[in-house]
């Protein structure tokens, strides 16, 4: 044993990881392919009986992964926008200018001591990150990434995503009180309040929308916006795009109306007495949420998944790789080396002091990049889904730079300030909007009945 | 079949009901007494909604119903949870038995 | 092979599993609103109460009822009474007395109350047509037409109460001496 326990004590963190996990993935491995063959059929059969149900629960278990990734990338990009904003270099130590910083940052969170002060009302403490992180992840299922890839295609898509991203707040007001800390409990109350006070705005500005749309769906919302670019809600509603905007910064807790954990106030505001995984929730979720408002955003007012311009041409590449039978595995293995030479060569003739493996690396990268932008040109010519997808993680993420972007620039504003211009200015102006949409309904629509 | 039926949901109303007239004869704090007016209203609504999903006659009322009882409860809780905090700003306290000026 | 009508083991139907489990909550939950000592806890389970009725409601085919539920029960009213506690609450305060010296004449009165209205609406034949537990896709138009249509009054005047409310809230927060005003 104590040969073992030697052997244990040699070795770094990653080879324990790797320790453990290697025998599980290998058990786990061989005993999940023999459930496979053994029952691989009966299990087929009954995914197949009940898909809708496989579909959901599928549906589900990737919009909670993607959660993970999602909050990774936004908070690198904060980091190196914000950075470069304020001319300084940001992250540049671990992975490609310091890509992997933030996966490197959970496992620190991972790792921190989760503590528990004393004098907390414990269940509630706990549970508090986990109602803020459900909440998140639950909108993300309404999210339409394109009309093919809505893991629920509810009918009420727009009300679920209110009635659920208002449920946050509560796990906030739940981190305030429970923490037993003056600076927790002011930002508990104002997480409350500020939630109370924009969420009207927020629900009144695309009500003009909805009578304009006449659902509340939002696959639907965004097939009403697939025309031209003037179909976009943005430039047919402009003001309650304003409205819109205003309150989901608002929502989502960003600067300027960061109020709730304003660090130079209330320390951390609700998330002051919290350490280790569960303050990671509370910073997931936030990240998370940045997305999630973004992606509504863009689904509502910027089309979605619709892409700007309709491209004049629609290619069509038709290529069946089954026909070449026994050739295929040899083209595939031959097709690099020789495209790899090909794009090696004139390298290595332009100058004499380029080295031979030097020329080579550059012609396997060339190679690379050029068969994965024919494959990926393929791909998006083949799979509608793809290039939808694309157009919305291509307005979703400007509308996350442009939140980042509001980071680095704007000051906080006031607390009084905020609620004062949530309940005088833009209430009256999304009343307004309703009023102005309806009116112009009511003025094109009378002459036909 | 329980889910199927019409009574096993005015039943949970109605318990749902008492419970909430409980926690308002019983309890001394004025936000508690407004919780469990928040339960009756609710105890209504499932009852509301229940007669209007199950009798024919009724389609889309109970719905209509509930939508309407959900605006009253809010502006109710609105009026309410002012008076309170009016209320706390003088007495100082949130315990209805010690609003007794008139008393003394 | 599809899933089983019932549940294996146990024999009963999904959806009267489902009954169960939300109604139970709501009962439990709802008795912890009432009884809990801490009120910050009381408020949270009002919320887990409020939860579990939305359910109930998906049950019932009325989803847009449990939306509305979840946004402005949940949404507003329940944070505003959270919010409410948190001004006016101190952690000392909860280890007070919570039930006024009525509270067992409450009791049996409102226990009354229950056992009689649900013996009376449990044995009613109240003729109506078994549900078939499949949510009513038109049931969202059939609603609206109701309330826009023979209960448009209704609707103006829930509107007009609104109205009020707001007026009222304002009128109330608003400090005596100054004339600045703070949404509560």
């Amino acid at each position: 044993m104590s040969g073992a326990a030697l052997v244990w004590a040699r070795l770094t963190p990653a080879g324990r990881i790797l320790a453990v996990l290697l025998p599980v993935l290998a058990v786990g491995g061989a005993l999940t392919t023999a459930l496979l063959i053994v029952f691989g059929g009966a299990i087929a059969a009954t995914i197949g009986a009940n898909l809708p149900i496989v579909r959901f629960l599928a549906a589900s278990v990737i919009t909670f992964l993607i959660t993970v990734p999602t909050a990774f990338l936004l908070i690198y990009m904060e980091m190196k926008i914000i950075a470069l904003m304020n001319l300084r270099i940001g992250p540049d130590r671990i992975g490609p200018a310091g890509a992997v910083m933030s996966i490197v940052h959970g496992l620190k969170v991972l790792m921190k001591e989760d503590y528990t002060p004393p004098s907390v009302d414990v269940p509630v403490f706990t549970l508090a990150p986990v109602v803020v992180y459900l909440a998140s992840f639950m909108t993300v299922m309404v999210i339409p990434f394109a009309p093919e890839l809505t893991s629920v295609g509810l009918e009420l898509g727009l009300l679920y995503f209110f009635a659920i991203g208002g449920l946050g707040v509560v796990g906030l007001m739940m981190a305030g009180w429970s923490s037993f800390n003056k600076y927790s409990l002011l930002g508990g109350i104002r997480a409350a309040a500020q939630a109370i006070s924009y969420e009207i705005p927020l629900t009144l500005s695309v009500v003009g929308i909805v009578i304009l749309t006449g659902t509340l769906s939002l696959p639907k919302i965004v097939a009403a916006q697939s025309g031209s670019l003037l179909d976009w809600f943005i430039f047919r509603q402009p003001l309650a795009a304003i409205i819109f905007f205003i309150a989901i910064t608002a929502e989502a807790n960003r600067t300027p109306f960061d109020n709730t954990e304003a660090d130079q106030e209330i320390v951390a505001g609700f998330a002051t007495e919290y350490s280790g995984m569960r303050f990671g929730f509370f910073f997931f979720a936030e990240y998370v949420n940045v997305f999630i408002v973004s992606a509504l955003f863009s689904a509502v007012f910027l089309g979605g998944s619709n892409a700007p311009l309709v491209l004049p041409f629609h290619p069509e590449i038709i290529i069946n790789l089954g026909s070449l039978g026994i050739m295929l595995p040899i083209l595939a293995g031959i097709a690099p080396v020789i495209g790899t030479l090909v794009c090696a060569a004139p390298i290595w003739f332009a100058s004499s002091r380029i080295k031979t493996w030097q020329a080579l690396v550059a012609g396997f990268l060339i190679f690379g990049g050029l068969s994965t932008a024919a494959i990926g040109f393929w791909a998006w010519a083949m799979i509608p889904a793809l290039g939808n997808l694309i157009w919305f993680l291509i307005k979703t993420f400007s509308l996350v730079f442009v939140f980042v972007w509001m980071r680095g620039t704007l000051p906080r504003a006031r607390i009084d300030q905020l609620m004062g211009f949530a309940w005088k200015w833009l209430l009256p102006a999304s009343l307004l909007n309703i009023f102005a949409t309806a009116l112009a309904v009511l003025l094109t629509t009378s002459g036909g009945n | 079949m329980i889910a199927g039926h019409l009574e096993p949901y005015l039943v949970l109303s109605s318990l749902l009901f008492s419970i909430g007239a409980f926690g308002f004869l019983a309890r001394r704090n004025a936000i508690s007494m407004l919780m469990s007016i928040e339960v009756m209203l609710n105890a209504v609504n499932l009852a509301a909604l229940a007669f209007g999903a199950f009798m024919p006659t009724l389609a889309g009322q109970g719905v209509a119903f509930a939508l309407l009882i959900i605006a009253v409860a809010a502006a109710e809780a609105t009026v309410g949870l002012a008076i309170v905090i009016a209320i706390y700003r003088n007495r100082k306290t949130p315990l209805v038995d010690e609003y007794d000026a008139m008393r003394q | 092979m599809p899933l089983p009508p019932t549940i294996p083991f146990i024999g009963i139907t999904w959806a009267d599993a489902l009954f169960l489990l939300l109604g139970g909550v709501v009962l439990g939950s709802a008795t912890l609103v009432v009884l809990g000592r801490d009120i910050i806890r009381n408020g949270l389970m009002l919320i887990l109460t409020l939860g579990a009725l939305a359910g109930i409601y998906v049950v019932l085919g009325a989803s847009i009822v449990a939306g509305a539920q979840v946004l402005v029960y949940i949404g507003a009213i329940s944070v505003l009474i959270l919010f409410a506690i948190m001004l006016t609450q101190s952690k000392s305060a909860s280890a007070q007395l919570n039930f006024q010296t009525q509270a067992l004449p409450a009791a049996l009165a409102s226990a009354l109350i229950g056992i009689l209205l649900a013996v009376a609406l449990g044995a009613t034949q109240w003729g109506s047509t078994v549900y078939n537990d499949t949510p009513d896709p038109a049931g969202t138009a059939t609603a609206a037409a109701v309330l826009f249509g023979p209960w448009l009054l209704a609707f103006e005047v829930a509107s007009v109460l609104i109205l009020a409310a707001v007026i009222g809230g304002i009128y109330l927060a608003m400090k005596p001496a100054e004339s600045e005003e703070i949404e509560a």
